[in-house]
């Protein structure tokens, strides 16, 4: 059986599973493995101070306007461990993205479709100018008032 | 101290400058030592084999030395500069996106065209056979016959593959009646020179350990090495020293450097240096070099080294479209344009900028903002946010020529030294009245560009943390620069220095103006034809008397 996690790393995990309460076909960040992710990343600075788990967006609404900084730094190390996990990359994949897990070493290789088609994608527009370094006329900056 | 057998050519620095350096040097016939303080970053070490790549973006792998804190990295202190390097063999080639745009003709002539800023000693037409040159060796994908550019010859490789995303992109500037072009790129669309092309994994935020892009710890130094370059990594300058008082025509003998294996210092000897430590790193040892006869620093006794930093003027949105464009997949580089490249006064300000427009990449990328810098709602309004947004969003950069004004420097600071005990790197750097006014200018055409696609989401940002414009700083301009007069510049138009005749600067630092691109192009093309004019046996003639007149 595992140990409960200290009451801080507790608090931690009910903030996060308040800003990620799953919907939209996403699972809860709490019904995922990212938990222990987020706790191994967390530097102290990234925890906002917290009397007590937010287990309510009143609650994190409040921490998010004491502490600013560290509560940005909280949601965004909260987002990337939730989008690292497999069921998330499920959910996203369930939206119709093929999304791989990670970049390499699949990629995403371009289909005939994707492809530079001269025919078709060169622009054909007559727009763009460029003046040759020579012919480079002098502009009076006097009325633009810049200093 | 330990001392190996004399070169021909020392080249300090073993990124982008570095490499076309010694390559086209050892080629020559010459003999090439090229120290770098970094060592050799391993593809596999690169995060984009793993889940946590985004995350790695933000701490290990992150471009910003200071968040980074590598050991291969020396501190950057100021608070007004996210200054973005890497490294290492290859240098910020690690890590960059390879975007590939040339500079404009007009852009070596701001002198003239409104005196806020100085024309360059060189003219487009000096270094166009050169970027096409160098074009080819680097291996760029791209397409020819842009109106908006002077003639070239066809690129290497064909244009990156357009994908919806592109095409997307491509109807919102025409219907503003807008200039587009397929953004010319750094990376391979197709087998080149032994290299497998671009597989459009999306990652290129964090470089490209397939060498699909011009990693050039990849791609140009094996065969740099081939060609006989002596490569010391792990080997940090500490000083170029020159010859006494009287002798020699106050020559540069050589480098003394740490071997960080050992920590033993070890001096060598050259006939030509060539500094190539980036915007940052070049004038920072250009200052640690002060000696008796250079109290000021090598090459500064106009007090120009350091001065004159420029970043590029920087504003950016992330704009989200109806259609599906899954834009986490393909190179990032998508359109340029160069509608507003052109100074016009009407506008309020001189100089002009253009469009980089990008795929924005993978989920936790969108979830946290990245681009656009606003993250996606947390609670229950969260996934369904995310739901609609991902995939549906590129990225637009307007990016400008900043003025480079002598109180934007980089100095030696008085408080912070690297593991090694050398000064930190100090920046200050503050935009100009111009420059505020442009950034203003292109959030409002970011809009008009958004409304062009029916976006039905928009985030803008400036960059602008606590009232201070914090610039994403990956270009690090100016800070050692070309020029025609001795007392307002640091390097001829060969980039040989004008006080110690056989130093050479030849890096981003060189650059008078930044243009509105990205500078490794033109970066490349400037050390090729460096390394040609001292292959042709340059720096043999005497310095030059400078004074101290132009001190600001």
């Amino acid at each position: 059986m595992a140990e409960p996690a200290p009451p801080d790393d507790q608090a931690a995990l009910t903030l996060a599973a308040t800003l990620l309460p799953g919907g939209a076909g996403f699972p809860a960040f709490a019904a995922t493995p990212a938990g222990p992710l987020l706790l191994q990343r967390l530097r102290p600075q990234d925890r906002p101070p917290m009397n007590a788990a937010p287990a309510i967006p009143e609650a994190a609404a409040e921490i998010e306007a004491q502490h600013p900084a560290a509560f940005a730094e909280f949601r965004k190390q909260a987002y990337l461990a939730y989008y690292e996990q497999p069921q998330v990359i499920a959910a996203i994949r369930a939206l119709g993205h093929p999304y791989n897990e990670t970049p390499l070493p699949d990629g995403y290789p371009a289909t005939p479709a994707d492809i530079f088609d001269p025919a078709r994608d060169a622009p054909r527009h007559p727009r763009g100018r460029w003046i040759d370094t020579d012919d480079v006329q002098k502009i009076d900056v006097a009325a633009l008032n810049l200093e | 101290m330990r001392t190996p057998d004399h070169t021909d050519i020392l080249v300090i620095g073993a990124g982008a400058s570095g490499v076309v350096n010694s390559l086209a040097l050892a080629e020559a016939g010459l003999r090439v030592v090229c120290l770098d303080q970094g060592g050799w970053t391993d593809p596999a070490q690169h995060p984009h084999h793993g889940t946590d790549f985004v995350h790695r973006r933000s701490t290990d792998w992150s471009p910003e030395p200071a968040i980074r804190q590598g050991p291969d990295d020396y501190p950057v202190q100021g608070g007004q500069s996210h200054a973005l390097m890497w490294n290492a063999v290859g240098g910020s080639t690690n890590v960059y996106a390879a975007l590939w745009p040339r500079f404009r003709p007009s852009d070596f002539r701001k002198g003239r065209e409104h005196g806020l800023a100085p024309d360059w000693p060189i003219a487009y037409a000096d270094l166009a056979p050169f970027y096409d040159e160098a074009d080819h060796l680097v291996g760029v994908s791209g397409l020819a016959g842009d109106p908006g550019m002077p003639p070239r010859p066809a690129y290497p490789c064909p244009p990156m593959p357009m994908r919806d995303s592109g095409r997307a992109i491509a109807r919102g500037f025409d219907r503003l009646g807008w200039h587009w072009w397929p953004m010319p790129v750094g990376t391979i669309s197709q087998p080149y020179d032994g290299r497998a092309p671009c597989n459009g994994c999306g990652n290129c935020a964090s470089g490209c350990p397939r060498g699909s892009m011009a990693k050039m710890s990849v791609t140009l130094w094996p065969r740099a090495l081939a060609a006989g370059v002596q490569l010391r990594p792990g080997a940090r300058v500490e000083h170029i020293e020159t010859a006494p008082a009287g002798r020699d025509n106050g020559r540069a003998t050589g480098a003394v450097y740490i071997d960080r294996t050992t920590g033993t210092r070890v001096r060598q000897t050259a006939d030509i240096v060539i500094v190539a430590g980036n915007g940052v790193g070049s004038p920072r040892l250009l200052l640690m070099s002060a000696n008796a006869q250079h109290p000021r620093g090598l090459a500064n006794a106009n007090d120009v080294v350091g001065r004159y930093l420029m970043h590029h003027t920087l504003v950016a949105a992330e704009i989200w479209v109806n259609d599906p464009i899954r834009s986490y997949m393909g190179n990032s580089g998508a359109v340029i344009s160069s509608q507003f490249a052109e100074t016009d006064p009407a506008r309020g300000f001189v100089n002009g900028f253009n469009f980089n427009v990008i795929r924005t990449g993978p989920a936790g990328a969108a979830a946290i903002g990245a681009f656009g810098q606003r993250p996606a709602p947390w609670g229950a309004a969260h996934h369904a946010h995310f739901a609609r947004h991902f995939g549906h969003s590129f990225g637009a950069y307007a990016i400008g020529d900043d003025i480079p004004q002598p109180t934007n420097r980089v100095t030696l600071s008085d408080t912070h030294r690297d593991s090694d005990g050398l000064p930190a790197a100090h920046l200050h750097y503050q935009p100009h009245e111009n420059d505020r006014r442009m950034m203003r200018f292109g959030l409002q055409r970011l809009r008009d560009l958004a409304q062009s696609v029916d976006a039905f989401d928009i985030a803008t940002t400036d960059y602008i943390e606590n009232g201070v414009y914090r610039t994403p700083a990956w270009h690090l301009l100016g800070t050692c620069r070309m020029g025609a007069d001795p007392e307002t510049s640091t390097v001829d138009k060969w980039h040989r220095t004008w006080e110690v005749p056989n130093l050479y600067i030849c890096d981003a630092s060189s650059f008078a103006t930044g243009g509105v691109v990205n500078p490794t192009s033109t970066v490349t093309a400037l050390a090729l034809r460096c390394a040609r004019n001292i292959a042709a046996g340059a720096g043999k003639a005497p310095a030059v008397k400078v004074t101290a007149r132009h001190a600001a």
